[in-house]
């Protein structure tokens, strides 16, 4: 089915009116992401030095990594779609939880790389941080603003996902009625596209 | 016509391993010191790789209105940032 962002209703088509409202979700969202991209680059703009020594406190692997990770999530998200439009059940199911599998890897990674900062005081509030000056205090607090925000988007990827697979394993998703199952894989790959934008604003600049 | 039946398992790999080399390049570019065009290059291929994903995984068409005032308002702001950021 082919997804598309304009409001065009056709009332006769309620498959496509109901995914044009998807659309917009994901247009509102990635306008929001845009304002905070933004931001990033305004006090980036105000606190080059410091924002540039902050950013090579964090570990490029780390990132590098979890975007492979997210990246896997995608695929493997596409692949339950594939399976399912063929009918093919077990193959949808085992596709969607290596998705949940990979979801899970990323969240792993984000919680040790979150520990790692706050162990070394580096977060919103600390003692440490304030220390440092106000860039270091901006770099961050968008830092863990954005890549929280992100991982908010990800575990309510996350929870549908769930959802989705026990509407598959229960047969209310199948071969002639998909489109839930869709509707959550656009989700899930917005957080994957949101994520390709935030990696390299905080690891490779 | 559904139209993303026809999109196979193997379009997706390519379309994945593609986004993973946009990735290794966009990180072993950033170890260069290419001055600003380390940021702008990183940037570049940060939208050309979340277009990639909208247009590809999500099947989301740019042809239509919102779609045209996104992707104007996208490069709208990335110009902004830069200009912004590097060079103001």
């Amino acid at each position: 089915m082919n997804q598309s962002l304009s409001m065009s209703g056709n009332l006769s088509k309620p498959r496509e009116a109901t995914l044009s409202g998807v659309g917009l979700f994901i247009f509102i969202e990635l306008l929001l992401f845009a304002g905070f991209f933004l931001l990033y680059g305004v006090y980036r703009y105000k606190n080059v030095i410091a924002f540039d020594l902050a950013a090579g406190e964090l570990s490029i692997t780390s990132g590098f990594v979890n975007t492979l990770i997210i990246l896997a999530g995608s695929l493997t998200m596409a692949f339950s779609g594939v399976a399912i439009r063929k009918g093919n059940k077990m193959t949808t199911l085992f596709w969607l939880l290596t998705t949940l599998f990979m979801g899970f890897m990323f969240i792993v990674n984000r919680y040790f790389e979150w520990k790692g900062r706050v162990d070394f005081g580096l977060f919103p509030g600390s003692e440490e941080l304030t220390r440092l000056g106000h860039g270091d205090v901006m770099f961050y607090g968008l830092y863990f603003f954005m890549t929280g925000l992100h991982l908010i988007h990800l575990l309510i990827g996350f929870a549908t996902l769930i959802y989705v697979t026990t509407k598959v394993n229960n047969n209310d998703l199948h071969k002639n009625d998909y489109a839930v199952l869709d509707k959550t894989g656009s989700y899930w790959h917005l957080a994957t596209l949101i994520w390709l934008l935030v990696f390299p604003l905080f690891y490779l600049m | 016509m559904d139209k993303q039946a026809t999109v196979s398992a193997k379009t997706y790999i390519w379309v994945a391993l593609l986004l993973v080399a946009l990735t290794i390049i966009s990180t072993i570019l950033s170890s260069l010191n290419l001055g600003y065009l380390n940021d702008l290059m990183a940037v570049g291929v940060a939208v050309l790789s979340a277009l990639i994903v909208l247009s590809k995984f999500m099947n989301i068409k740019l042809n239509g209105g919102y779609a045209r005032l996104l992707f104007a308002g996208v490069m709208a702001m990335a110009l902004l940032i830069f200009f912004v950021a590097f060079v103001g």
